[in-house]
């Protein structure tokens, strides 16, 4: 189990822990399967991240990157090593590294899957 | 000594631009009425009327996927009453900066929409940080971000010869555009923005918040607000919101983010609501 942000969740994952909303309401119970209904609701209540059974995020990033060929991965970390400067002991900097690293990986993913006119939001 | 006579400068370089960019009367009008107790929002909302452009555009950007509101707003006043005068006031602010920024042409060097694009990108950026992070005033921080590269603006414009060389150098170089600025002019754009700023009679919040978002110098005043712009600018050009001219990412300054005192796992929920405010912002003001 691990908690994931609500984008890179999808419908036929499980509920580790109950979903809550910011004020500690419960949107969806503990063990209930995910569907894209529930996810998009989730979106409307605000909720940024939530525990899934058997899975974790550096597995989500794992899977994106098996759907993508190396030349796409290579030419996304091309253009963020120029885009970022080097820099050291910096966990702010690593942090957004990752994070737009990861969105971009998503959105090559999204294009190859064939979601290209309708790039999913991040 | 060149250098020197050049720095001391910037205050005659901005008093002898004749076509300066000027704030838009509405937007001194409304900062004017605000400050003032018994102003009505009758008042205020006839003041945003007489610019037509601007409130049809406020209404359009209420009405959006923005804000979210079932039952159409159709009105200033109701506008004014559900979103608040501080919501208002911003929105008005870059609307009208909208407008001025379409009045100056494009160059080889410097395109207009992509520097609307970072200006809104980091003003959106600044406010979700300083609401995650409990700032008092998150639109003060919305302004601040909007404005925080217009002396880039100014250079691209009025010394365009310059600029063309300090756009040059940082793609030879990587450097930051402020670096090549003190190199090739001397002094760079937040010393031109801050001086346009303080001729607008821009509080001293923004003024800073445009002085010292770099945080390039000791001796630049580190507070929340100028924090949260100094981020702010990170992440948007991380997430490559429009551009204003830099080719590589500013890395943060430690203290900056310390002073906020977030959490490493905001960010990626910062991130999210950003790129959504700005998609959403971008579909409402087509740059034509």
């Amino acid at each position: 189990m691990g908690m994931l942000n609500i984008n890179d969740l999808k419908a036929g994952m499980v509920l580790a822990q109950a979903a809550v909303n910011r004020h500690g309401g419960v949107i969806l119970g503990k063990d209930h399967l995910l569907t894209e209904k529930y996810i998009n609701h989730f979106k409307t209540w605000g909720i940024t991240e939530v525990d899934i059974k058997d899975i974790n995020s550096d597995q989500v990033i794992k899977q994106e990157m098996e759907a993508l060929s190396n030349d796409v991965i290579e030419s996304i970390e091309r253009e963020l090593d120029e885009l970022f400067p080097h820099f050291e002991a910096n966990p702010f900097m690593e942090e957004i590294y990752k994070i737009v690293k990861k969105i971009s990986l998503k959105q090559a993913a999204n294009q190859t899957n064939g979601y290209s006119d309708e790039i999913e939001k991040y | 000594m060149v250098i020197v006579m050049k720095s001391k400068n910037i205050d005659s370089i901005i008093n002898s631009i004749d076509r300066l960019p000027t704030l838009p009367a509405i937007y001194i009008k409304l900062s004017r009425l605000l400050n003032v107790q018994d102003s009505s929002i009758r008042m205020i909302s006839d003041i945003i009327a007489e610019d037509q452009a601007v409130s049809a555009m406020v209404l359009k950007i209420v009405n959006s996927a923005l804000y979210g509101f079932h039952n159409k707003i159709g009105d200033m006043q109701r506008a004014i009453v559900i979103l608040g005068l501080n919501e208002i006031k911003n929105l008005v602010l870059a609307t009208s900066m909208y407008k001025t920024v379409k009045q100056f042409k494009s160059s080889s060097t410097f395109d207009m929409e992509e520097f609307w694009k970072h200006s809104i990108g980091c003003a959106i950026s600044a406010k979700v940080l300083a609401e995650t992070a409990y700032i008092k005033d998150p639109e003060d921080v919305f302004t601040g971000g909007l404005l925080h590269d217009i002396g880039k603006l100014i250079h691209a414009t009025y010394l365009s010869k310059d600029f063309e060389d300090i756009v040059a150098d940082v793609a030879e170089t990587g450097s930051q555009m402020f670096e090549s600025e003190k190199k090739i002019l001397g002094f760079d754009h937040v010393q031109t923005g801050s001086a346009l700023a303080k001729k607008w009679r821009m509080p001293r919040k923004i003024i800073d918040m445009i002085a010292h978002h770099h945080l390039s110098d000791a001796s630049d005043t580190l507070n929340r607000e100028v924090a949260a712009v100094h981020i702010g600018n990170t992440l948007c050009i991380s997430l490559r919101m429009g551009s204003g001219g830099e080719k590589r990412v500013p890395i943060v300054n430690q203290k900056a983010w310390e002073i906020l005192d977030l959490k490493l796992s905001d960010l990626e929920y910062i991130i999210q609501r950003s790129t959504q405010l700005f998609e959403e912002s971008i579909s409402n003001m087509e740059f034509k």
